[in-house]
């Protein structure tokens, strides 16, 4: 069976060769471009040197074709400094549309006449009944494809109907790939895409490995300013044919399994010089070397910086540009992390936004909350530690934060006394790795804060609909109280 | 076709390589799924493998089994043994069956009449499908079909040029 397939696969193959021959002319022609390439690569290969003289005009070739290089880089940075405004519209503290659609999950196309209106829809892209009856729909401006789940992969031609759906979509901004391991997703099925009008975030979820073609065809996306790669195999062709994206300012790859050295990766990364948000988290937890960090410090536009994923020096952290309006970072002796090497952070008095994954270490903590108290313009802080203690001492330094993330492992009312320093905060978000009952939670009737208008919980709680509503009524009816 | 080049020198042997080899190459290895840029990179490689092997005179069949040979195991290298062998030995096999004898000249030509024999509606359909590379919902507008119609019509379109190459090709 698998070998009829194959078969099948490959005549299939052999007409797309043929028509594209016969209708477009893409058969190479005979020409001296092949000779010569082929005897210059072989030249290459047994390293044959030019003697005496030849030699020397060379030399003075390279070294005058050199000069001209870094005249012409230098321009070139010059006029990116120059260029770099705000574009209108993108908010480069919330590159992906945050706070993200409430999606709306549908099963079946019957299902779909009790939603009535909606504007963020996820659906299964195999049910054909589904894509069809969706063509058009001027409602949907977020989109989820996700993949047939057991029932099978989805292959080619139904990926495309998906896309062609999608691209029917007039308000579609958001489209959500979460397929699975060996669903299709290839270069012509997102070549569909280049017809949605209104297309700006893209999210794949263990997609197609990020070739020079996937990466091409994403170029072809008119609109394209955010695109998130999750557990897709990246290769170095493909991250550096993302700079032919005319609007891309935000990147994220993450989980991702990556077909080249890390020194290559950054030198394709440092082609994408429209990126003013930039985020690599690679599988396994791999952590790239300080050094790597200078590649990305060549991007012109570059305001926001997950380094996350890297080893911090301290000399590598002098070197961050002050212009940085968001760091994302994890602070871990394993990683390089001292109280020096934070201290070096406090230079960045731009930022607005700050991540910190805190370890278990008082000294960094310490030093984690004396460089965010020097941060006069921090906005949003999201602070994840592995002991709540570790945790608190930051954020009570954040004074003037608006916008609030914690992880709460229960303690409930350590995080509220927190919080009652923060007189500016507007949102609090907070996650528990377990679910958290109503002796825990009411700890947050004792909430007071002028400006707060938004508390959100991300993990499961255990409460009764009457505790519920003694909890928003405690609040009141200004702040919105979000829970599972 | 001689090719036995002395090392380090281009050898005049190579353009007469070139103009044999190049396009039916460059075909094999898009029917093993190479996708085009990749082709023009692994038809260069293989080239400069059979310069480097030297390539005795035993004419053009087994100097084309010999660049086919080695542009499979490059493709394969490429992918990092990614894709099955399995796949790329049956893709291998249906060339051997249908272009084998003559490079896939024969095949190719019979594709270009059972193209030419087709309504012009037909023929611009895949003309904007395969030589302009415009998407199903473009090539919909220009035809006043739907993305599903543009899909339908091609598929019957392929499996009518497949029967009708097969006609053709029938001794």
């Amino acid at each position: 069976m698998k070998v009829d397939a194959a078969r099948e696969r490959a005549g299939e193959r052999l007409l797309d060769v043929g028509l594209q021959e016969l209708l477009r002319g893409r058969a190479p022609e005979h020409d001296a471009d092949l000779r010569a390439a082929v005897l210059a690569k072989r030249a290459a290969d047994e390293d044959l040197g030019a003697p005496g003289a030849r030699r020397r005009w060379l030399t003075a070739a390279l070294v005058l074709l050199g000069s001209c290089v870094a005249i012409g880089v230098s321009w070139l940075q010059l006029r990116d400094r120059r260029a770099a405004v705000q574009e209108p519209g993108f908010d480069v503290l919330a590159p992906w549309g945050e706070p993200g659609p409430s999606w709306t999950i549908v099963h079946g196309v019957q299902s779909l006449g009790g939603v009535g209106r909606v504007s963020a829809l996820g659906i299964s892209c195999g049910d054909a009944q589904m894509i069809a009856a969706l063509q058009g729909r001027d409602d949907i401006e977020a989109l989820m494809l996700m993949g047939n789940g057991s029932k099978g992969r989805v292959d080619e031609e139904t990926m495309c109907d998906a896309m062609c759906m999608a691209a029917s979509l007039p308000q579609l901004r958001r489209l959500s790939l979460a397929l699975g391991p060996g669903d299709k997703i290839t270069a012509r099925a997102l070549r569909e895409l280049r017809a949605a009008p209104q297309l700006v975030h893209l999210d794949i979820d263990a997609g197609p490995t990020l070739d020079e073609g996937v990466a091409k065809a994403i170029c072809e996306l008119p609109k394209l300013r955010s695109l998130r790669l999750w557990s897709t195999r990246v290769e170095v062709a493909g991250v550096r044919a993302l700079a032919g994206t005319p609007s891309l300012l935000a990147l994220a790859l993450h989980g991702t399994d990556l077909a080249c050295t890390d020194g290559e990766l950054f030198d394709a990364v440092r082609e994408l010089r429209t990126l003013r948000v930039l985020s690599i988290a690679p599988r396994g937890g791999k952590v790239f070397a300080a050094r790597h960090v200078g590649a990305l410090l060549g991007l012109p536009k570059l305001v926001v910086l997950d380094l996350g994923a890297f080893e911090l020096e301290e000399r590598t952290l002098l070197q961050l540009p002050t212009r940085l309006e968001g760091l994302a970072i994890r602070v871990a002796r394993s990683r390089g992390a001292t109280s020096s090497s934070l201290r070096a952070l406090g230079r960045l008095s731009g930022l607005r936004w700050l991540s910190l994954v805190l370890e278990q270490d008082p000294e960094l903590t310490a030093a984690s909350a004396a460089f965010v108290a020097r941060l006069p313009r921090l906005e949003r802080l999201s602070c994840v530690a592995g002991g709540d203690e570790y945790q608190w001492s930051v954020v009570t330094a954040a004074s003037r934060v608006r916008s609030l993330f914690v992880e709460c492992s229960g303690d409930v009312q350590a995080m509220v006394g927190a919080c009652s320093r923060l007189r500016e905060l507007e949102s609090l978000s907070f996650h528990s790795p377990r679910d958290l009952h109503w002796d825990e939670l009411q700890a947050l009737q004792g909430l007071s804060l002028p400006r707060l208008r938004k508390v959100v919980c991300t993990s499961g709680v255990r409460l009764s609909a009457e505790q519920r509503q003694r909890l928003a009524d405690s609040l009141g009816p200004a702040v919105e109280v979000r829970l599972p | 076709m001689a090719v036995a080049p002395a090392a380090g020198a281009p050898p005049d042997e190579l353009d007469g390589l070139i103009e044999r080899h190049q396009r039916p190459l460059w075909r094999y290895l898009r029917v093993l799924g190479a996708a085009p840029d990749l082709a023009d990179d692994l038809l260069q490689d293989t080239f400069v493998v059979a310069l480097r092997r030297g390539i005795e005179d035993r004419g053009a069949a087994a100097t084309g089994a010999f660049l086919r040979t080695t542009a499979r195991h490059l493709f394969l290298k490429s992918r990092r043994r990614r894709v099955a062998e399995r796949e790329v030995h049956e893709a291998d096999l249906v060339w051997q069956e249908r272009c084998g004898d003559d490079d896939g000249d024969g095949w190719f030509e019979a594709l270009g009449r059972c193209l030419d024999g087709l309504p012009p509606r037909s023929r611009r359909l895949l003309e904007g499908a395969y030589g302009q590379d415009l998407g199903r919902t473009a090539l919909a507008r220009e035809l006043g079909l739907t993305a599903f119609g543009v899909k339908t019509a091609l598929r019957r379109l392929r499996a009518a040029l497949r029967d009708c190459i097969e006609r053709r090709r029938k001794p």
